[in-house]
């Protein structure tokens, strides 16, 4: 275990913290606060399986669809990583089963204090081996990273036009997801799933890096001195970090799931939620890996694909992307992936190397900068993909009504909302939220290059360098410009 | 006992407090509450009246309607419910007047009806949803009392079914200058033909019901153009058939028309022809033909009639051309009649007989001549 303390991390004067009202912050320690937000999105969740399963094959008339991908994807990309960062893996019901399989208990703080064998670090003193319900395995380490998360979710957009408009697919793609993280919880310890292998989580740890919100320790002294290290082992008043975070650590949201479970177990007190300057995260320099900024290509490649297949005019496009041919899809997989894992990068490594050449950066590794640049990417995806969730979420929310009464499209009336009909919302509005996102985005993406490259710089300004950077984002933007205002609209 | 031991043992907390007992009875409660809906959703909805059939709607591709019979008694109250599971469908029995209108994806649309008469009854989709849509169909079995199997089957096939010239070649050889028009056609009408034959063709004491449907059924617009223009007919004649019977009751010899016609230009006999097709239909027979050509027709045909619709694209033969007034105006209501009824035998046509009653029929052809000689009317 490392025992590097987080320095204090730069603007620290920037923050506010909100857990210094006790009125919220005994909110959060509540226990029973995950088992609600929990329950209601699992029950959510089987009704979107059972309805995608089970339910019409009518995309539109389907829980599973209209749920999953228009109401939970608007909330997720309108609403909780823009503001909160990893905010939905805190309701997200997928890994509820298998913890609480885990640990036994739905509500209730380890038993007599203790963190079964399976979250302590040592397994020997903290409860006998009797009780254990899963092997408790350690993540093999070289599959640490977000490397798997990048494969699951190519893998999903890859097949996205499939997944998103079938909802037995949709029924069985989420089941599969829920059997994952019920097998794993049980071989592997704590929330692995979430970490290691969830194709979703690998994207909103990435964005909330730009997040507005933190979870942090308040002072990294106070851990220093403190041996029992509760906030990652556990003790009676919760469990240790199911993210396998270690708080004293950190200083990015990446791998914080705002689970709240170390808020309760400090015993120092010294565990805050803070308001910060957007995307402080991103200039963190030990934080830059080469998985990351692969994530960062292939959000923004699939920023760029995704308007293409479902909003624009090229109709051949999306019958390859909706497998009606499989070399028609051949054709779109290889191409998709070439854009992804290829062409992207490419664009991005000719980038840094002019960027490294007209800097006077020679002394600084391709490879770091190139790595490092990809950060500079992440506002500018997170805005594409706001701007792509805009266009879907206003044009077809209202089918949630009927829905809403009709989950399976049997017929049903539940709530009176049946013959809701189809109203587009606020479609006019649409290419100006959008053009102002991308807008907002850009300008993020060019402070972000900036900062990024100051800080290899030794804190000086590189114009030149930030010049091609500008460049280059600010083409890219008006792709997405085009994609969304031009060939999509 | 020894596995319900070892779950007890695994997964009742023994160190449970109220809450825990609390989150597990309602989670537990949120699971079986679910599994219960879905149950009841499947095996159907409480305090629903009667007896309901699902019928479920896919496009033909994906394998039509969930049954392609369904068998009731006379006299049943049928409700039906049915739902669309990918495009927009429609569902109608032609021949029992029930139309349950568009259904859209995802809904449920629930029609009800008596079946009050015995025998099988065609049931198909009313909505264009797949280059096979007019192929969407199944068979309403009415059975009679004390009827245990099938009915004798389909009805019997109407008489014109069995003409031997169907499918021949049709060419007037005579193209009108200008599309006929029947309002152009009156005041000729009027001059010539009108103090013998009525004012519109209904007919007098010594002279025929020309522009009536029974006598132009059998007669093809262009054996009255030649026959007002003095042309000798395929049989030799110059004058119609029906027209001299029709006379000889009355003793008087078979008067050829041409010289009724004399001075009339080749435009002039067009349009008289089109004010008798005229005569023999009304406004709301057509409209009731246009509803039946748009819903079923047109999606092969072409809303203009042309044989341009896209659904034609996709079958053996190009749909006809109804603006083909060269082979349009060579043909007898019979005949499209009978076309309409059986089908193109072969050439991608449906057949319609099992659906549409007979007076949907005639007024589909009336519709029908409106592209090639009565357009007017249309408006």
């Amino acid at each position: 275990m490392s025992t590097r303390m987080a320095p204090r991390p730069p603007g620290a004067t920037m923050r506010l913290e909100l857990t210094r009202w006790s009125l919220l912050r005994n909110f959060l320690r509540q226990r029973a606060l995950n088992w609600v937000v929990m329950t209601s999105s699992f029950a959510a969740l089987l009704l979107a399986i059972a309805a995608g399963v089970l339910g019409t094959a009518a995309g539109s008339a389907n829980f599973g669809i209209v749920f999953v991908w228009i109401v939970w994807w608007g909330l997720l990309m309108g609403v909780l990583l823009p503001l909160g960062g990893r905010l939905w893996c805190f309701i997200c019901p997928i890994p509820a089963p298998g913890e609480w399989l885990q640990r036994r208990a739905i509500v209730d703080p380890p038993v007599n204090g203790k963190a079964p064998a399976l979250l302590a670090i040592d397994g020997s003193n903290r409860s006998s081996d009797r009780e254990r319900i899963s092997v408790g395995w350690r993540w093999p380490k070289p599959l640490r990273g977000i490397w798997l998360q990048n494969a699951g979710f190519l893998g999903v957009a890859l097949f996205s036009t499939v997944i998103l408009t079938r909802p037995s697919v949709t029924g069985w793609v989420l089941l599969a997801f829920l059997g994952a993280s019920v097998g794993m919880a049980m071989l592997f310890e704590r929330r692995t799933f979430c970490r290691y292998v969830c194709p979703v989580g690998g994207f909103i740890g990435l964005y909330a890096l730009t997040a507005p919100v933190e979870l942090r320790v308040r002072d990294p002294l106070i851990c220093q001195d403190h041996r029992t290290k509760d906030c990652y082992l556990g003790n009676a008043a919760g469990y240790g970090c199911p993210w396998l975070e270690q708080p004293w650590t950190m200083e990015r949201n990446a791998s914080c799931g705002l689970c709240g479970e170390c808020l309760r177990t400090c015993t120092k007190d010294n565990v805050a939620v803070n308001l910060r300057l957007p995307g402080s995260d991103l200039l963190v320099a030990h934080g830059w890996k080469l998985d990351e900024a692969y994530k960062a290509f292939i959000m923004l490649a699939c920023a760029a694909i995704y308007p293409v297949v479902f909003l624009g005019p090229w109709g051949w496009l999306k019958e390859w992307a909706n497998l009606d041919t499989v070399s028609g899809f051949t054709i779109y997989a290889l191409g998709f992936l070439l854009l992804n894992l290829v062409a992207v990068p490419a664009v991005h490594l000719g980038t840094a190397a002019l960027t490294r050449w007209v800097s006077d950066l020679q002394e600084i590794p391709l490879r770091r900068l190139f790595v490092a640049l990809a950060y500079a990417l992440v506002p500018l995806g997170l805005a594409a993909w706001m701007a792509f969730t805009v266009s879907l979420v206003f044009a077809n929310l209202s089918y949630a009504l009927p829905v809403l009464s009709d989950p399976f499209g049997w017929g049903w009336d539940l709530v009176g909302t049946r013959a809701a009909a189809w109203a587009p919302m606020l479609t006019g509005w649409v290419p100006s939220v959008q053009a102002a996102l991308l807008i907002v985005g850009l300008v993020a993406s060019i402070v972000a290059a900036d900062g990024i490259l100051r800080k290899i710089h030794g804190g000086q300004a590189t114009i030149r360098g930030l010049a091609i950077q500008a460049f280059v984002l600010t083409a890219e933007a008006a792709l997405f410009l085009w994609l969304y205002l031009g060939a999509a609209a | 006992m020894r596995f319900l031991n070892l779950v007890t043992r695994r997964f009742i907390p023994p160190h449970g407090k109220g809450l825990e007992y609390a989150a597990r009875a309602v989670t537990a409660g949120l699971l079986l509450g679910l599994g219960a809906a879905i149950l009841v959703g499947i095996f159907g909805r409480p305090g629903s009246s009667g007896q309901a059939i699902d019928l479920v709607a896919r496009q033909p591709a994906a394998g039509g309607w969930s049954r392609d019979r369904i068998v009731v008694s006379q006299g049943d109250r049928v409700r039906l419910r049915i739902r669309a599971e990918d495009v927009v469908h429609g569902f109608a029995i032609g021949r029992l007047g029930v139309d349950a209108g568009p259904v859209e994806p995802g809904k449920t649309v629930t029609v009800e009806f008596v079946a009050d008469r015995p025998g099988e009854f065609t049931f198909y989709c009313t909505e264009w949803c797949d280059p096979n849509h007019p192929r969407m169909r199944g068979v309403l079995e009415v059975r009679g009392a004390g009827e245990s199997a099938a009915p004798a089957g389909a009805p019997a096939p109407a008489s014109d079914v069995t003409l031997q010239h169907l499918d021949d070649p049709r060419d007037t050889g005579i193209v009108p200058p200008d599309f006929p028009s029947a309002m152009r056609g009156l005041p000729p009408y009027g001059q010539g033909c009108a103090s013998c034959h009525g004012a519109q063709g209904e007919g007098t004491d010594w002279a025929a019901a020309i522009g009536r449907r029974e006598f132009l059924f059998s007669r093809s617009p262009v054996e009255v153009f030649r026959m007002l223009a003095g042309m000798k007919l395929p049989d030799g004649s110059t004058r119609v058939g029906a027209h001299g019977q029709n006379v000889a009751k009355r003793s008087k010899a078979a008067t050829p028309h041409a010289p009724y016609a004399r001075g009339w230009s080749d435009q002039e006999r067009w349009d008289v022809v089109a004010a008798l097709w005229s005569f023999a239909t009304a406004a709301d027979r057509i409209d009731l033909g246009r509803r039946l050509f748009q819903r079923n027709c047109a999606a092969c045909h072409g809303e203009g009639g042309r044989g341009d619709g896209p659904g034609g694209r996709s079958q053996p033969k190009k749909p006809a051309d109804f603006t083909d007034a060269r082979r349009m105006l060579a043909g007898t209501g019979e005949l499209y009649t009978a076309k309409i009824r059986r089908g193109g035998m072969g050439t991608g046509m449906p057949y319609w007989g099992s659906i549409f009653s007979e007076e949907e029929l005639s007024a589909l052809v009336d519709y029908v001549w409106t592209f090639a000689l009565t357009a007017p009317l249309r408006n």
